[in-house]
């Protein structure tokens, strides 16, 4: 995968972020409920909320540590529809 | 039991049935005989009945089915296994009509205000750990259903009679003598099946809520030597409970808040044990503890 | 007397003055007719809903839930299915309760078990193909079923998703292929109007009928329907669109609709639609275009209204137990054997009804 693989931001504000200590849960109401949980959720969050961020943003928002867990989220992510990628 | 039933009160629910199946009407008049009956004057929510069906096979081999008003939402059940019907097609009932609440899939008992949600699955043995824990301290708010209020998060009683199955029955025979139980019905396709009545203190309070302080989720493992207790963190435990509700998804977000805000007040736990003596003690230490961190006294 | 269901549709405010025992029945009667939640709306628009006793608001709000959950799950589906069929250039017409959804007219309170589409005949054939590959499969029914829907019938035999569990109608046309003289469905493909769904990705241009046609396809589905159990939401989903329909087009509605039911040959069922309406129903909007209308008539206009005044009085009611006489089943069959006979010649009927027969004996001697 490349660094410079640009995601835009599906969620609007009928996401609701459920912070908790460890991690979110993601609940998306016009997608059949779809719930996500993930520990590094909440540390990319305000990268979220620009609309459009690259992979390479994400793991300096992780500061390159937690790299196979930031792919896995943004795999389950784009897979449930909460992020959607916009160049290859 | 016959021409107009009974109507009786099941927690916030008032049921009325109708059966003319003998040994039925005796288990459950004897199983709720603590419960309030209610007169022409109250509304009923569920009318229920069950009835055998009329064809040739009742003489070889007989069967039950389970009424809902005019519907049959169910096959029809062998007849040995009409006790726990009611009790199933009753949870069916609240689980389809109830949206005032979100209703997991779980033993729930109270101590002090605080009530402790024992999610599982057929198997896990939750409905041992719920019949031993009534006996020990806690009053029974539920063994199969935790009706969670949507509006104010509180847990509401319903204190229905406990189904145990198989080995579990002597286990329960042995550590609550006190228990009574009702019919005992050996070698029906789902095995033994008894139900025991819910202890009179669980009743005379129904409806008194709780607060949701303590998720555990048990499992039964004969294998172990030592009870297991692992701590589990919030968001993994609000995803794990979702296929644990009957109506989370009908309810949409409504449902995810309730559950949210559940999981927030909450301390939760995954416990696998062997000796229903340990895990009790565990689960006691537990509400101590989060009963005392949270009581600045 | 008319059921406790009735009185209240008829007269709302009677919502005010009503015992623990007469809701209770009402909830019941609700419930076996599927509209519950349309209950509840008919009384929120009467304001009446403060009197209502709180272990009874609370039956109506399950229903409201249920409502409101049937209308997100039909809005994700009807996304799914335009965007499936529009690989291969098909545009679906959405009907009945998820078309209410998408035009927000008519349903309110309102559940339904499944999902129609209707689409262009020529492009059947490969809707149900590219249908197949999104996992939406045909239900099992016997050959015989199978070989009667696709030769006589106006849709495919019942496909069901395979992970979500929808059911799906697959419509060429509103009416059998055993109609005769029945209207050229290209007049209702062309007519179709579009809502634009604006959602965070993309903009789904989504089809249904014309809201005229909306209202004229109910009124042919109740009035050539031999089963009434939902007759009576049925009647209030009419209603509700009709008052849609004239707070839009004011004056106009009524030769709108009128001028629209005797193009495509529909008049008798709008004739029908509105007599029951204005008798059953509270009022809500002026309906004495369509009552005193000349519709057409023949010799036996009058016998035929009294006989089908006689039945519908008796079917236009909660399909309870407790309130079903036994002139309901001779009400009831008469309008079962009126619908058959509405749909196929006695010529084709009894072959049909006599295979069903024999289907039936042997299904349920297999299952002894």
């Amino acid at each position: 995968m490349s660094n410079t693989l640009t995601y835009r931001c599906n969620m609007d504000v009928a996401t609701d972020w459920a912070a908790f200590e460890d991690g979110v849960v993601l609940f998306n109401p016009n997608n059949c409920n779809t719930v996500l949980y993930h520990p590094v959720l909440h540390r990319l969050k305000p990268l979220f909320l620009q609309g459009q961020f690259s992979l390479a943003d994400c793991l300096d928002g992780v500061l390159h540590r937690d790299t196979a867990l930031v792919l896995e989220t943004l795999d389950s992510l784009e897979e449930l529809g909460f992020v959607q990628r916009i160049t290859n | 039991m016959s021409g107009c039933g009974i109507r009786f009160k099941v927690g916030p629910f008032n049921v009325q049935l109708k059966t003319k199946i003998e040994p039925l009407g005796n288990n459950i008049r004897q199983l709720y005989s603590d419960s309030t009956l209610l007169d022409e004057t109250q509304f009923v929510d569920f009318h229920l009945s069950l009835t055998q069906p009329r064809h040739l096979r009742r003489f070889i081999r007989p069967q039950v089915n389970f009424i809902f008003d005019q519907a049959r939402p169910f096959k029809p059940l062998p007849l040995d296994q009409a006790c726990a019907f009611f009790e199933w097609g009753l949870n069916w009932a609240i689980a389809q009509h109830a949206m005032q609440y979100l209703i997991i899939h779980s033993a729930v008992l109270e101590k002090d205000g605080k009530a402790i949600i024992l999610p599982g699955l057929p198997g896990a043995g939750k409905s041992t750990l719920c019949a031993a824990l009534s006996y020990s301290g806690w009053r029974l708010l539920s063994d199969e259903q935790a009706l969670i209020c949507t509006q104010s998060g509180e847990v509401f009683p319903i204190a229905r009679p406990i189904c145990l199955k198989d080995e579990s029955i002597e286990v329960i025979k042995a550590f609550c003598p006190s228990a009574e139980f009702g019919h005992i019905v050996r070698g029906t396709s789902k095995g033994d099946l008894a139900h025991i009545k819910p202890p009179l203190d669980a009743i005379a309070r129904v409806d008194e809520t709780a607060q949701p302080n303590l998720i555990i989720l048990p499992r039964y493992d004969k294998a172990l030597t030592d009870t297991v207790l692992t701590s589990i963190s919030r968001g993994a435990a609000l995803v794990e409970l979702i296929p644990h509700c009957f109506n989370y998804t009908t309810l949409g977000r409504l449902g995810f808040t309730t559950l949210k805000q559940t999981v927030q007040q909450s301390q939760c736990y995954k416990i696998r044990y062997k000796s229903l003596e340990q895990a009790i003690a565990q689960i006691n230490q537990l509400h101590e503890e989060s009963t005392f961190a949270d009581d600045p006294q | 007397m008319p059921t406790i269901l009735n009185r209240l549709l008829k007269d709302p405010a009677l919502a005010t003055d009503m015992t623990i025992a007469q809701w209770e029945m009402c909830i019941r009667q609700a419930l076996v007719s599927n509209m519950t939640g349309r209950l509840w709306y008919i009384l929120q628009q009467a304001q009446v809903t403060d009197a209502i006793p709180h272990k009874v608001q609370l039956h109506f709000n399950t229903a409201q839930i249920k409502a409101d959950c049937q209308s997100r799950d039909i809005t994700f589906e009807v996304q799914q299915l335009t965007q499936c069929l529009a690989e291969i250039g098909v545009e679906p017409v959405f009907l009945k309760g998820a078309a209410y959804v998408i035009a927000k007219s008519a349903h309110q309170g309102r559940i339904c078990n499944d999902i129609d589409i209707l689409v262009a005949p020529d492009k059947l054939q490969a809707t149900e193909r590219q249908l197949g590959k999104e996992g939406w499969i045909s239900e099992d029914i016997n050959a015989y079923d199978d070989q009667y829907y696709r030769k006589w019938m106006h849709e495919l035999p019942p496909m069901v998703h395979l992970n979500r569990q929808t059911t799906l109608d697959v419509h060429h046309h509103l009416l059998p292929k055993t109609v005769k003289n029945s209207f050229n469905i290209d007049l209702m493909l062309n007519a179709a109007q579009t809502f634009d769904f604006v959602t965070d990705v993309q903009t789904i241009r989504i089809k249904t009928l014309s809201s005229v046609d909306r209202i004229l396809h109910s009124c042919c589905h109740l009035f050539t329907e031999g089963n009434l159990d939902k007759g009576l939401r049925d009647l209030t989903d009419i209603q509700i669109m009709l008052k849609d329909l004239h707070q839009k087009h004011g004056q106009e509605a009524s030769s709108l609709l009128i001028k629209r039911a005797f193009e495509l040959g529909l008049d008798d069922q709008l004739m029908l639609a509105t007599r029951y309406i204005a008798r059953l129903l509270a009022n809500q909007i002026d309906l004495s275009a369509y009552l005193e209308f000349n519709w057409p008539t023949s010799p036996f206009s009058s016998i035929r209204n009294a006989i089908l005044d006689w039945c519908y009085k008796r079917l236009f009611i909660p399909h309870h137990h407790k309130v079903k006489g036994v002139s309901f089943y001779f009400a009831d069959a008469i309008i079962l054997l009126r619908s058959h006979l509405q749909k196929m010649p006695m010529r084709m009927l009894i072959p049909h009804l006599g295979i069903k027969c024999w289907l039936g004996v042997k299904e349920a001697i297999a299952q002894k």
